[in-house]
This record gives C-alpha cells, structure tokens and sequence, in this order.
C-alpha cells in the first residue's frame, strides 16, 4: 500500500499545496481577461464592429534577371490592381453593375469574380481587375463612397522586355494554388503570391522571389483607411514590416547571339532550337526554342484563356524548351562520333578507304546512301557525310561499343542543367536495352541505322551542343549552366558558380583532331555539306545531319518540299569556331527544313555575330543581312540522304 | 451490501468532479454549435455528440474496473501508445507531410492524445514499484526519462510541438509531485537555459519558429498568423463583461480566426458570454482541479495517487495553455480546450481520464 504513515499525509500536504498553485495560475488568466474585456474592451470591440482591422501585404520586386553583360532580361514594373475587400462590398445588383462598367469588365465576368472572392476569407483582398489604366484608377478613387471595400492597390508587374526571345529559358511566373501551399513545408507562401512557374523562373525562384511584408491599418466601416495617429502601433507592437526585394541573377547568356539565333530562325520561318556553349567552360551563351510565346502575357493576372490555349494547343509546341525537353534523332550529326569511336577502336585509321557505290549490301537488304561517292577515304567520309563508311565501321564495331562511345559523349544521359524540369534523356540503344524494352535480341541491321543517327537513338539540341563541345576541347565534358552569379541587395555576390569538369574522354588527341579537321571541310571546301554556309569572317567547323520524321519509304520518291510541312525531314546543324581553340559551340536544328545545310545558315549568323563583336565590329552593319542568300537555293544540289 | 439502487450507487463518485465535466462539455457543445453554425462546419456538433457517448461507453467501463487491473497492464498501454506512434511517423514520412492519426474505421484516432495517458500510466506504475520515493536525485530519474523520451521525440517528430509541450509538463508534474533533489532541479535549470536557444534555433520546424515570434511580434508574420493572433484578441476583448450574447459574435462567423472549432474555441464563447462567462468558465476548470486534487489526497495507493495526479496535471495544463494562448499571454500552439474543441480523441481522452479520476475517488467501503 502507500507506506510510511507520515509519507501519506506529506503528499496529501503537497495536493493541498497544488490547489494553491492551479488557483493562482487560472487567477493569472482571470487578470488576462480583465484587462483585455475590462480595461481594453470598449476598444476592442470598436475594432470588431466593422472588422476594422485591415490586413494589408506589401509586395517585394522580383528579382532582375541579367544577361552575361548586365543587359536586363527580366524585371519588375509597379502595376495597380482593383481588389475588392468582401467584408465592406455590399454586393447589390446597382453597384456590382457600375463597378463593371467602371473595370470594363462583362457583368457575367464580374460575377464569377465576385462569386470567388465570397468563398474566401473576408478580409482578403481580391483582384477584380489586374494592372488597370489610370483613367480606371481615378474613376475608382473619384467615387469612393460609391463602392466600399473597393480600392486600388499597388502591385508589381513582371516586365520582359524581349517579348517572346528566349521566352522558355526564362519560363515565365503565376499566381499559386492549393497544390503549391500544400508543397510549401516551410510556410514562406501564402494566398495570392505569384511564383516561377517554368524555366529559369521556376528553378530560381527562392533567389528571386523575396519576402512579403505586412502592415495592418485601422480602416473605416467602408474599408478606407483612416487617417489617425498612432495606427503604425497596436496593441504595443509593430504593426508593419516592410518586404524583403528579391536577389538578382546574372546568367551566361549573351543576348547579342540571342537575338542573332532568333533572327535568324524568323527571316527563314523555321521552327525548333539553337543552344550555343562555351565549349572552354560549359557555359550557356544562348538557348532559344521556336516557336515562341509572350512570357508577359502569362505571368499577368488577366490572363485570357483563349490565349493560353492559343500556346498551349499549338501543333508547334510553343510552351516546350525544346532545347532540352524535346527529342531527335541526331541523324549524320552522329557519325563525328562514330569516327572518333572508329579510330579509337582501330576499325579505321585515316587511311582506310571504302568504295561507295551509292549503297551496301548488309545481310539480305540495301542500306543506301544519300549520293554515290565513289572511293572515300576516312576525310572525305566526314566531309561529305558517306552512309556506306559508317555503315561497314559500324558493322564491325557493334551496337555494345557505339553506346559504350556514344555515352562517353554524355549522350543518352540528362545533362542536368538548371533549365527546368522534363529534362529529356535521349536515348542510346544496346542489346541490354532491346531486350528490356522489347524482350528482343538485337539485330546487326539495326546497328547500321544508329550509325547514321537513324533508327533508336535520339538526342536533345543541348545534349548533341554538350558532345560537339567535348570534342571540340577534345575530351573536357563540362557541365553545362546558365546562373553565373546571384546578387544581393548591395550588389554584393552572394553566390558564383564556376565551371565544371565531368569527365575527360581519355582518348588520343589525333583522334579528335583527324575528325575536326573533316569537320572543317564540311563547311570550308567545296563539296562539303555546309560549304555555301561557310563565312566571310572566320573559318568554321560542323556537321549537318537530316532527319526523317516520316518513314523514309513511303516518300522516297516525293521531293521533301512537296509532301506536307508536318512530315518534311528536320535539319540539324552542329557548328564551332574558332577550329583549333573553339570558343563556341552552336547547335540548332529546324524542324521541317527539309535539309541540315538549311540549318548551317543560322548557326553562322550566331558564330558571326560572336566575332564581330569579339573584333569589335558593329553589329548593325551586320554582313548577315546583305550577305547573298544561298540559303534556301542549298535545297537541290547538296542533299544529304536522299 | 445486497441491493445496488442506481442513485446509491452514483453517491459512490465524486459528484463534484463529475458536474464539473458535465457542465463543461455543456458549454463546450453549446460554444461549438455556435462557432460552427456556418454551411461547411453544420453537422460537427452531432459528430462531437457522438464522440462523447463513445468516452461516455469508454469511462463507464473504467468506472467498474478495479484499479489493480491498470497497474498490471499499464506497460502495455504504453507500449500500445509508442508502437501506435511509430506508426503515425512512418505514415506521415511515406505519406508526406504532418500527418498525426490513424484511420480506424470511421474514426481519425490521434494516438499522441493517448499517448498522454499512456505516459501517466507508464510512470505512476514505475515510481509506485519504486521503493525509496522522492527526494530524487537525476540519477534516479533515468528510468522515467526513458520512458518519457520516446513518446515525447515521436509527437515531435510529427510535427506536433503543442502535445509534445504537454506530455513533458505532465510528466514533470508527476515527478515534481514525488519532489526532486534541489540540486537537480539546479542542474537542469541550468542545462534548458543552455539548451533551449539551441533548440530554438536547430530542432524547431521553420513555422514553429514562426510562432514564436509571432507571439513576440505579431506584425513580422507571414501566412495570417499575426493577424489571427490580433483578431483573437479583439475577439476575446470585444465580448466585454456581459458578452454580445450567444450565436451573436461576429469575428468567429466571419471567419477571421482560424480553427475557431477546435484550438480556438474559446475566442467564440469569451466574445459570446463575456468576461463574466469566462469567470464562470475559468471557475469550473479551476473546481474540476480542486475535485481531481482532492481525490489525488485521498487515494488508497500510490499508484492510484500517481495516476489521479497525472490526469490531474492533463487538465490542468491544456486549460491553462489553451486559454492563455488564446487571451495572447502564451505563444500559439496546438493545444486543445478539454471539452470544449472539436475532435474526437481529444474529448475521449478527457472523458476517460475523468473516468479514472472517478473510479479513484470511489467510496469503495460501500460494496
């Protein structure tokens, strides 16, 4: 039992005791309650009659984005908003009808408006009408006894001024809903906050977004804000804090090639993507994906869903990065890497010499080649793009040692850039992978199809820019970024990112250098694919390759530009400069175009443009428009596969 | 004794103790219906209706089981309430997010509510077994730390900082009952100070954080926060000495306090019933204590002492902290008003731990 006699009563003493305590405790509450229901409460209840605490949030400004010169590629402007507070709006027939007539906005439009702002908190301010004119402003505060609970609030606007130019790089910013306050663990959103939604808005935010403030105002029973003294202290704290501007970011894009790339691609109406890489560092000079949108139009808060349909719905996939969420096949572009992996396999050195005679026998079929070359040597094999070289090299060397060199090149792999999500892997085949996929043995045949780029294997523009600037470094796979720096308030540099060495390609120097210098007689000697997109300004390197989108049979015997646009080959480009130290990498590929030497033309307007401002020379007198147009005359005579 | 009339055998409780519970859960039904009358929120005070005649089944079965009975299986109870929990946490990790209940049946079981008896069982059993009594010494306090521990990491784990609060103060009440060596008492005060800013800045989630200095500056916070702890104010302050009369207040129905159903509740009934209600109110939570103390003197063992104490401590500390937080002299956290919030576990929690006091208080030289 219990115990010790004198045991027991101790600890009904100490119960006693706890009576006191419990006393005085709920004796510190009772005093609680008499100052804040007592002393305080003809105050406070002043405050409840008509709600008159009003919670007003004060937004920071988004962080600038900055191009590698500090050109601006993405800021913020002030903007007004007409929000309506649903604890002071009468919600009457008579008002709700001149409040439409004032915002310009169609009375159902208003009333789904209306009807959305009833269902939420009451004290929480509703955009009626986002960035509203001046003329909307004054008519609003001219009639301010005419609509209580309505006001005008300042807000921020994103800007960007280049429109549509590189508008999937930056992605563009939206309002939050449920699903992004329910992701938020940390608590730093709430409702009404806009927040990256793609690109480089979306992976950067944290930098750019900043911190909210908050201030509450004693407001009248009409929801204006009173005038009196000492508001700015309630209750004896602070009843204000100001928010907290977002960090800026600098990037390695260079907007000068942006635009050239850009240009480029309109003058000729193509659509699909140019990536540019420093091949010395990894860093993006310029990503652009077309078709484009206006990144404005969709970080606005008057958003027309037709409009967004208009970019979502598009067969031309404007809304997609197509840099990097986006897959080809990499067709000829492939076999710079198939003649790497030959000479390192011993397969072929520079002089071993195959006879094409317009196609090869393999097993019971004919593989083709685009042209009949005759005798070619490993040079001219590059130069000229000869399917029946690469098709014997690949023969020998097998789908297991193609991947094997292949991935050395990051092909197959995502390049993780800090782009945005949906980063496309590409693919690289092999026995392992047919049999997992198909449950399938691999067949030699198929192997002579990756070896022109054809068949399974497919890449992304920026994978394909990430594996030309590996070989033109001859071996260095850096990791491509495009943040350079983020920036405080100050200006001061609160992070910088460096370049980044993956791996090196542990292979004999000659080996790139012998491709290299196919590649430089692609674009520089007659006979090359690309020789009437060489320049004036400097000697490049590169490879065309063309892709079919449709099977190849069922057109063989159509021109590419006379079936329908949707099934026309693509056309890639892979070019750098300069040849022995390459400084810039250029890849682009047009959809549609029929023919990689179309493509050509685009990568050497952003190469010209690089060394015309490298060397200092105007970019206005640009010899890219006056140059003569060989463009779209390539068509007939240099076409590759076909 | 022969015949078992029903009102002789109810003069066998404390009828005290039991009105008070009566009497608040009263109010607190009343409190709910007003502060729910909303669209959304209309059947909640059915379902709290329901959730009271399942403790009401529960505490009646308490009521007749002799006490020797919890002593044995009170390490199982226990152990119950920590694999329950382990439960909670690895659901709440694959799940994502806080997560802290279980679905059984119909039923959200919350098992940290249990988990507050099931500490108060744990350690009114180890220190009845435990031979020499207080003073104690650090060094003797080993075993019911570790028992302690686990419960208390798990709720925080959750994340559920209010209940974790409440298991330690309930446990230290218990133990501060059997008095402590004053050295240790040094020793440990000397430690929290160390510790507690450490904590604060490492071990609490970010909007914990928030909370605490919401409560020291209602102006910096994000998220509504401030603002609700400022409307709560003027909710409690506007209802004045006679109040603005039931189903009459106006910040709870227009939603400008959050949860007013379950944590905040109070702010409903002090803008309804005024200060005078709250005295009422403050006065039963107060008698309910006086009672529980009472039958805490007069219980026949140790452990029985113990385990009244600590359902005892259970009241008194969610009754303080609840209305403290909610006049705005404690920080926010979620802690519930016994009988008076919404929720299931909660409400049954109290009623079986009114149950035990009962059975406690029991006149058993009738039988």
């Amino acid at each position: 039992m219990i115990g010790r006699e004198d045991e027991v009563r101790e600890y009904r003493d100490r119960a006693m005791w706890l009576v006191g305590f419990v006393l005085v405790a709920f004796s510190l509450i009772l005093s609680r309650l008499v100052y804040l229901q007592i002393i305080k409460g003809a105050e406070l209840a002043r405050f409840s009659e008509a709600n008159r605490l009003k919670k007003e949030r004060l937004l920071p400004m988004r962080g600038v984005v900055y191009d590698r010169e500090g050109k601006v590629i993405a800021d913020s402007r002030a903007a007004f908003d007409v929000v309506l507070f649903p604890q002071f709006y009468p919600f009457d027939k008579a008002t709700n009808e001149r409040l439409a007539k004032v915002v310009e906005l169609k009375m159902d439009e208003l009333n789904k408006r209306l009807d959305k702002a009833k269902q939420g908190p009451r004290y929480y301010p509703n955009v009626i009408r986002a960035d509203v004119s001046k003329d909307v402003i004054a008519a609003i505060e001219m009639d301010a006894q005419g609509f209580p609970g309505v006001d005008v609030e300042a807000t921020v606007q994103r800007r960007y001024p280049h429109g549509e130019l590189g508008a999937q790089l930056m992605g563009y910013i939206s309002e939050i809903n449920n699903k992004d306050l329910a992701k938020d663990k940390k608590g730093v959103l709430e409702k009404g906050d806009y927040i990256g939604r793609m690109g480089l808005e979306k992976t950067y935010d944290s930098y750019l977004r900043g911190v909210n403030g908050v201030g509450y105002v004693e407001v009248d029973s009409r929801g204006r804000r009173r005038k009196t003294e000492g508001t700015e202290k309630l209750f004896g704290f602070v009843s204000r804090t100001e928010p907290r501007p977002g960090k800026s970011i600098h990037l390695t894009i260079d907007l000068d090639l942006q635009k050239a790339a850009h240009q480029a691609m309109q003058e000729r109406g193509f659509y699909g993507a140019v990536v540019v890489l420093d091949p010395r560092s990894g860093e993006v000079l310029a990503s652009l994906s077309e078709p484009s949108y206006q990144p404005e139009i969709l970080s606005g808060r008057e958003l027309d869903p037709e409009v967004w349909a208009k970019w979502a719905e598009n067969i031309d996939r404007p809304m997609r990065n197509k840099v990097i969420q986006d897959t080809y096949s990499p067709g000829s572009t492939f076999k710079t890497f198939m003649a790497v992996a030959g000479l390192a396999e011993n397969i072929v050195n520079v002089n071993s010499k195959v006879n094409c005679t317009g196609g090869w026998f393999f097993g019971n079929r004919r593989f083709s080649c685009w042209k009949k070359h005759g005798l070619v040597d490993f040079h001219r094999a590059v130069k000229e793009s000869c399917d029946v070289y690469f098709y014997q090299m690949s023969a020998q060397m097998g789908i297991d040692t193609i991947a094997k060199y292949a991935r050395m090149f990051g092909f197959g792999a995502r390049t993780e850039i800090e782009m945005g999500a949906n980063e496309q892997r590409g693919l690289i085949p092999d026995t392992e992978w047919k049999k997992q996929r198909f449950n399938d043995i691999w067949h030699p045949g198929e192997t002579l199809s990756v070896a022109i780029g054809q068949g399974y294997v497919t890449t992304t523009p920026l994978q394909l820019g990430l594996a030309y600037s590996s070989l033109a470094n001859e071996g260095f796979v850096y990791r491509p970024y495009v943040l350079k720096r983020v920036e405080g308030l100050q200006g001061e540099t609160l992070e910088e990112a460096h370049r980044e060495l993956i791996r090196k390609i542990d292979l004999k120097p000659e080996y790139f250098k012998a491709t290299k210098a196919g590649l430089k007689d692609v674009v520089n000697t007659p006979g090359g694919t690309a020789y009437m997109s060489r320049s004036k300004l400097i000697e490049y390197a590169g490879k065309t390759g063309t892709v079919q989108v449709k099977n190849f049979a069922d057109i063989m015997s159509v021109k590419c530009e006379r079936i329908e646009r949707k099934f026309r080959h693509h056309g890639w480009f892979v070019g750098f400069a300069p040849i022995d130290n390459p400084e810039i990498v250029v890849a682009t590929i047009a959809e549609h175009a029929c023919h990689g030497s179309s493509a050509a033309p685009i990568a050497r307007a952003v190469i010209d443009t690089y060394f015309k401002k490298q060397r200092g020379i105007p970019l206005e007198e640009s010899g890219e428009d006056k140059a003569p147009k060989p463009v779209r005359v390539i068509a007939s005579p240099h076409v590759e596969e076909e | 004794m022969t015949t078992h009339q029903p009102s002789q055998v109810i003069k066998t409780f404390n009828v005290g103790l039991l009105s008070c519970m009566l009497i608040l859960f009263a109010s607190g039904l009343l409190t709910l219906f007003s502060a729910t009358k909303g669209p959304a929120l209309g059947s909640l005070t059915q379902v709290q209706l329901l959730h009271f005649a399942i403790g009401l089944t529960l505490g009646l079965g308490i009521l007749f089981i002799d006490s020797q009975i919890f002593e044995r299986f009170a390490y199982v109870f226990y152990f119950l309430c920590l694999v329950l929990l382990v439960i909670v946490v690895l659901k709440g990790s694959i799940g994502g997010g806080a997560q802290r209940w279980i679905r059984v049946g119909f039923f959200n079981l919350q098992p940290s509510e249990l988990a507050k008896l099931g500490i108060v069982m744990a350690l009114a059993r180890y220190f009845a077994r435990e031979k020499h009594g207080g003073p104690y010494s650090l060094k003797r306090l080993l075993v019911p730390m570790a028992l302690v521990a686990p419960l208390f990491i798990l709720i925080l784990l959750q994340p559920d900082l209010g209940t974790a609060g409440i298991l330690f103060l309930v446990a230290a009440t218990m133990v501060l009952f059997l008095r402590v060596e004053w050295q240790s008492l040094v020793i440990v005060g000397v430690l929290t100070a160390i510790t507690l800013p450490l904590a604060y800045q490492y071990v609490l989630r970010d909007y914990q954080r928030e909370r605490v200095k919401t409560f020291i500056e209602p102006g910096r916070d994000p998220r509504d926060k401030g603002y609700n702890a400022l409307q709560c104010r003027i909710a409690v302050g506007s209802g004045r000495i006679f109040g603005k009369g039931y189903l009459k207040g106006t910040q709870a129905q227009l939603n400008f306090i959050p949860e007013q159903q379950t944590d905040f509740i109070f702010s409903v009934f002090a803008e309804e019933i005024g200060f005078l209600g709250g005295l009422f109110l403050i006065a039963t939570y107060a008698a309910y204590c006086i009672f529980a103390l009472r039958i805490v003197a007069r219980a026949r063992d140790k452990f029985q002492m113990l385990l009244a104490m600590g359902c005892t401590a259970l009241l008194f500390w969610h009754a303080f902290i609840n209305i403290g937080m909610v006049s705005g002299i404690l920080p926010i956290v979620g802690v519930t008003l016994p009988f008076f919030s919404y929720g299931g576990s909660s409400l049954i929690t109290f009623v079986i731990s009114t149950a035990l006091l009962l059975n406690i208080g029991r006149k058993k030289y009738i039988f």
